[in-house]
């Protein structure tokens, strides 16, 4: 980010003593309280908060937005020296139109189905008075403005014909469209993936800059704040606990909250798994060196296609296999990250893992102690004992757990199938040390899932998984809709019961700064291949595959001078690579476990 | 895209082959003989023989249906048994007569109610959406034959300005039938109206509160442009097949409708038929009214499809 | 199933759950009223009634509402009240079997059919579609034709006919409730379908077969009333709404009351079953509108 003086003189957004509240069971329940904001031209302010903090709120006021059933309870809110809320429909329009627009969290419901996006772009330059021609013209010039490739042709296509980040982009050019002063910007990246994220946030920093806009960036990710923030908010159960510039704020947090939760995000540069302290202090837990074990899971060159084969007369319509030709083991004890972006195949391998998707070719075993199961039988075909050992924890908890049975039920149900307790008496005692394992209230048993916070939930689902007593436990992505506080706290149990009981665990993720806290080895995925594998602290020592080096490139540090640094030279162009892995030559070893996939530099001719 | 469409024919067709099916079995399920059935414990020996012969009982079942068949794609639907003339001929002068009420009561009758609906939705919890709501619930509540009687008690006797019965025979022409038309099309708009606001008005309000609705209003267009350009194309969508289903459902509401006002149409030939076990003539209507069915489905999947980017264009993405 | 233990406590957690969300719903509370009302009156029917629901008695025929007949007399100069009382007892004995029968099949089929998918699944919706695309009305007067119109056969026929609407409905929202991950996880530890079927999947979807029972008896008791009218359901001289109004509809200017009578406590039943699925639907957040009409 370039660094920019914010201009003095009057803010563009002005926000005091804003209160919402909506009406819920006869009660007024307060969704923001007080806050105050100001944001100049040229600057970036971010409000940061956990769910339930008020953050998208506050972000919604800034154009006179209400959700439905709220209502502004005090306070004012100015936009250029008008206040939204008194402003009459016709001169709102005007507002909205003109001087400030939003880029919405997620593209792809923000923008009309029915519509072409060029149309929908257009639509927000209708106060120009342009014709038709230069209609056009503007919107090409707008879609080439926000990076997209093609933009005449891109002009002409529906919303779902794009990719997300595609999307993300065309919501940003409708957004500047009118050349606004002031534009909020609702967690504009959430839901994309790492390298997409960062090409956004470049994007959206040249635009503010060039454009010379009042920004205000509502966000979760304590990384993108402070890559993208001059100043922050944080915001907790609709108050500002603290606000300061980003400098300052990263470096010396205030507010226990704001300690603690900065003290939360894992870093990329954290040797093991971090304990927050109660004053928000951070200790990192040494990793424990896992002993030498055989393997409990070996894949062998196992391959998953996308379903049965559609017959088709062209031949390049054949669907690349979601996983291809992936080998790894899994040792007791450890944990093994299963690292890629969405689409590389995670997800799949695990599922396929878990007997819900049978392999369509390689070997996939479970052995133990001299014996040796088949892994890439169904689940339904497996015997109880094998179905026992091998346990998956979800990614959602809130979908995870039948929400009309209750905590004690969900537990109580493997315990009773696999026949590891007989007789009520038995059977809640186990239930009750599974609760206490997972350090859940035991007074929460009888409660139902909808009754239960999202991290109690996850816990719930632990809970679950190892009533069986597992020997394996596949956790797909289980601390991705959890808040960074309850993160850190799901991570240091998994930890604790992977160390108590010996599992092995293979752990899917997308969040590399995680990955580095939590795990042994680290396997990188990409388009169902695995490009890179070796110890943790090897990975991420490098050297790397150029596609790791891609993931660590833009993964974001809670650190404004680092990611200062970082924004310095990312303007050198990522390294253009091929595959070079041949027959018998796949790999290079690099020593102590740690291998890449072969590959060559090209030039941009060769690709 | 084509092959969309062409798997869809495909689904129509196949759907119609197995409803003649079931209408063929559920007609020849006759318990015993048929022919001694059809003409009741009196009939003399002679009497069923030749009904037998008529019916081409001798044959098998299967021999029959593949007949029938054959013959309903060329056009032949058999013989009535009460009145021994083409059975085709006879429903085809019925089927007129039935269009012109239909016709009328699916103009009327969707207009109408796709305007209330998106009124009740886009006033949601207001005294319109509480209006239109109230009275789709009770037309929705009370059959096709108490309409009718309520339309004549009130246009036809209170103020006499429309006929109660039609006394003209089916094959009247259709100026002389068109003031009959008029309470018939009415008493049957009245449930299909209910439904269709009822579905209009739960697509819109669910559209209403899509985000891309919001980012348009945000984007400070007028409330106008935002329904008419943003809301209503998706909206309008799945009140498309509601709408298909009621055009469907019209040919059994005509039956109870074209008896109390005794108007010759289908409805009207349908019972007569009943009333006298015409099994080819039954077999012919019940065949037209699933094809009638089928056919509605189809133009309303077609519709959408038209309609609906995603759905025109899942082959180009499907390959990408 | 491994497990045989008595747990309550997840079925109790369905019922409470869904009655407590019942608790703010006015529609839902007057909808039920008025249909359990209904059913007290027909099943108190001949307690309550001042006369005979058949006697004939010419001398007093086409009567006004007066003291000895509150709502008048018909052209055989039966007591309308009483017939009106007793009217419903034919609609809502037959179209309660039928809805009952049409409801229990539609769900089993499919649940089943949702989670099985695959050949079972086309097979059976193909049919299905088959089946519906035969207007009800239609398909009641062919079976009527060939079986006559005794109750039973009626119950049956009604039943089969609605079937492969509820199979929709209910497979639509079983479709909803396979992929969640509750039922993978019931998957994954090995779970046989019928365990599936009736721990995971159907606890989930009772607020969806609810909903579709009152909605489904609200058009049955049309359809049937709609038969009756045509004089293929009650047989004269039973008392019964449609038949009513079919008989005494030619008499509305000189007894209006004897066709509006049987119409109000008709509109009156049905009302409430809409009001009642309305009620539900809203307070359960299940979509009942786009089910359409089939």
């Amino acid at each position: 980010m370039t660094e920019r003086e914010a201009t003095g003189g009057k803010p563009v957004v002005e926000i005091t003593g804003l209160t919402v509240s909506y009406r819920s069971a006869g009660r007024d329940v307060v969704v923001a309280n007080e806050v105050d904001l100001a944001v100049r031209a040229n600057e970036t302010v971010a409000v940061v908060g956990e769910s339930g903090s008020g953050k998208s709120t506050v972000a919604g006021t800034v154009l006179g937005h209400l959700r439905h059933g709220s209502r502004l309870a005090g306070g004012r809110v100015l936009v250029d020296g008008q206040d939204v809320f008194a402003l009459p429909p016709r001169q709102l329009r005007a507002l909205r139109g003109g001087t400030v627009a939003m880029v919405a969290q997620n593209a792809g419901q923000a923008l009309t189905p029915s519509m072409r996006v060029g149309r929908q772009i257009a639509e927000a330059l209708r106060g120009r008075g342009l014709d038709r021609r230069a209609l056009d013209a503007a919107v090409v010039e707008l879609l080439d403005q926000v990076r997209l490739p093609n933009p005449a042709e891109l002009a002409r296509r529906y919303p779902h014909q794009l990719s997300g980040g595609q999307q993300q982009r065309v919501a940003i050019a409708m957004a500047v469209a009118a050349r606004p002063r002031a534009l909020v910007l609702d967690e504009p990246t959430t839901g994309l993936d790492v390298v997409t994220q960062g090409g956004i946030l470049r994007l959206l920093d040249t635009l503010s800059s060039e454009l010379g806009l009042a920004t205000v960036l509502v966000s979760h990710d304590l990384g993108v704040v402070a890559s993208m923030a001059d100043r922050v908010l944080v915001m907790r159960r609709g108050e500002v606990v603290e606000e300061a510039d980003t400098e300052r704020l990263f470096a010396d947090p205030r507010h226990p909250y704001t300690r603690t939760l900065l003290a939360s995000v894992p870093r990329i540069t954290d040797g093991g798994l971090v304990e927050v302290g109660e004053d928000g202090g951070r200790t990192v837990r040494r990793r424990e060196p896992v002993a030498d074990a055989p393997p409990v899971v070996s894949l062998r060159d196992v391959r998953i296609g996308y379903g049965r084969r559609r017959r088709t007369r062209r031949a390049h319509a054949e669907p690349r296999p979601a996983v291809d030709g992936v080998s790894l083991e899994l040792r007791r004890g450890e944990v093994l990250a299963l690292v890629g972006e969405s689409g590389s195949g995670k997800t799949t391998l695990a599922w396929s893992l878990a007997g819900l998707r049978p392999p369509s070719e390689g070997e996939m075993r479970y052995t133990d102690h001299g014996r040796s199961d088949d892994l890439a039988q169904p689940a339904a075909r497996r015997a109880t004992d094998l179905r026992r050992r091998v346990q998956l924890v979800f990614q959602n908890a809130d979908t995870a757990l039948n929400p009309r049975r209750r905590v004690a039920e969900a537990v109580r149900r493997p315990l009773r199938m696999f026949g590891l307790a007989r007789g009520r008496r038995e059977l809640d005692e186990r239930t009750r040390g599974l609760v206490a394992d997972v350090h859940l209230d035991p007074a929460l048993t009888e409660r139902l899932p909808a009754q239960l916070s999202g991290g109690q939930r996850q816990r719930v689902g632990i809970a679950r998984a190892l009533a069986g007593e597992p020997d394996v436990v596949i956790a797909d992505e289980i601390t991705t809709a959890l808040d960074v506080s309850v993160q850190a706290s799901i991570l240091a149990l998994l930890d604790d019961l992977r160390a108590r009981r010996r599992l092995a665990c293979l752990f899917i993720s997308h969040d590399l700064a995680v990955v580095r806290g939590i795990a042994d080895r680290v396997v990188v995925l990409r388009h169902g291949v695995v490009v890179e594998e070796g110890p943790t602290e090897a990975v991420f020592a490098g050297p790397n595959h150029p596609y790791t080096s891609t993931l660590l490139a833009a993964a974001l540090e809670p650190d404004p001078t680092s990611a200062r640094r970082r924004a310095e030279n990312r303007d050198a162009p990522p390294v253009q690579w091929a595959d070079d892995a041949a027959d018998g030559a796949v790999w290079e070893e690099l020593g102590a476990g740690h291998r890449i996939r072969r590959w060559r530099e090209v030039g941009k001719e060769d690709r | 895209m084509l092959s969309f469409v062409a798997r869809r024919l495909f689904s129509a067709l196949l759907t119609i082959a197995l409803s003649s099916v079931l209408i063929f079995l559920a007609l020849q399920a006759l318990p015993g003989d048929v022919a001694s059935q059809i003409l009741g414990r009196d009939a003399t020996p002679e009497a069923v023989a030749t009904l037998r012969e008529q019916l081409d009982l001798d044959q098998p079942a299967w021999q029959r249906y593949l007949e029938w068949v054959g013959g309903a794609v060329t056009g032949d639907l058999g013989t009535s048994l009460a009145s021994g003339e083409p059975v085709a001929a006879e429903v085809g002068l019925h089927l007129r007569n039935t269009l012109l009420i239909a016709v009328v009561t699916i103009l009327v009758a969707v207009t109408l109610s796709v305007v209330l609906g998106v009124l009740a939705g886009l006033y949601r919890d207001r005294w319109p959406d509480t209006l239109i709501s109230g009275l789709s619930l009770v037309g929705m509540s009370v059959p096709e034959f108490v309409v009718a009687t309520l339309l004549v008690l009130a246009l036809s006797i209170t103020v006499p300005v429309l006929p109660a019965v039609v006394l003209d025979g089916p094959s009247a022409s259709i100026g002389e039938l068109l003031p009959a038309v008029w309470l018939p099309a009415a008493a049957l708009g009245v449930a299909m109206t209910a439904y269709i606001v009822r579905m209009a008005r739960t697509s819109v309000i669910d559209v209403m509160a899509g985000e891309f609705v919001t980012t348009a209003t945000l984007k400070g267009l007028g409330r106008w442009r935002v329904v008419t350009r943003h809301a209503l194309p998706s909206a309008l969508l799945p009140t498309l097949n509601v709408i298909a289903m009621n055009i469907a459902w019209l040919v059994g509401g005509v039956v109870v409708v074209e008896n109390v006002f005794n108007y010759p149409g289908v409805g009207s030939l349908m019972l007569q038929a009943v009333h006298n076990r015409d099994l080819p003539m039954l077999q012919a209507i019940a065949l037209i009214s699933a094809t009638v069915y089928v056919l509605c489905n189809l133009a309303a999947d077609l519709g959408a499809m038209a309609l609906n980017p995603k759905l025109r264009s899942r082959e180009q993405v499907g390959l990408r | 199933m491994s497990g045989t233990g008595t747990d309550t406590t997840g079925r109790r957690g369905t019922l409470t759950g869904l009655l407590g969300a019942l608790r703010g719903s006015t529609t839902a509370w007057v909808g039920l009223a008025l249909v359990a009302a209904h059913l007290l009156v027909a099943l108190l029917a001949p307690l309550v009634a001042p006369h005979s629901p058949v006697e004939n008695d010419p001398a007093n025929a086409l009567a006004g509402p007066g003291w000895a007949h509150w709502a008048g007399t018909d052209q055989y100069g039966r007591d309308v009240l009483s017939r009106v009382l007793h009217g419903g007892r034919y609609a809502l004995m037959v179209s309660f079997g039928a809805t009952v029968l049409a409801v229990a099949l539609g769900t089993v089929i499919g649940c089943v059919v949702a989670l099985r998918g695959g050949w079972l699944d086309n097979l059976v919706m193909r049919v299905m579609d088959a089946v519906l695309s035969i207007p009800p009305v239609l398909a009641l007067l062919v079976v009527v034709t060939v079986l006559g119109a005794g109750p039973l056969v009626i119950v049956l026929a009604v039943s089969l006919v609605y079937t492969p609407a509820v199979t929709r409905v209910v497979r639509a929202a079983a479709q909803g409730v396979a992929p969640s991950d509750y039922v993978t996880a019931a998957r994954v530890r090995g779970e046989r379908t019928t365990s599936i079927l009736f721990r995971e999947v159907l606890p989930n979807i009772v607020d969806v077969v609810c909903v579709e029972f009152a909605m489904r008896a609200s058009w049955v008791i049309l359809l049937i009333s709609s038969l009756s009218f045509l004089g293929f359901g009650a047989n004269p001289p039973t008392p019964d709404w449609g038949l009513m109004v079919a008989e005494n509809r030619t008499a509305i200017t000189v007894v209006p009351m004897a066709s509006l009578a049987p119409i109000i406590a008709l509109a009156t039943l049905v009302i409430g079953l809409n009001l009642a699925a309305d009620g539900l639907s809203k307070a359960w957040g299940v979509d009942r509108v786009r089910k359409g009409r089939a």
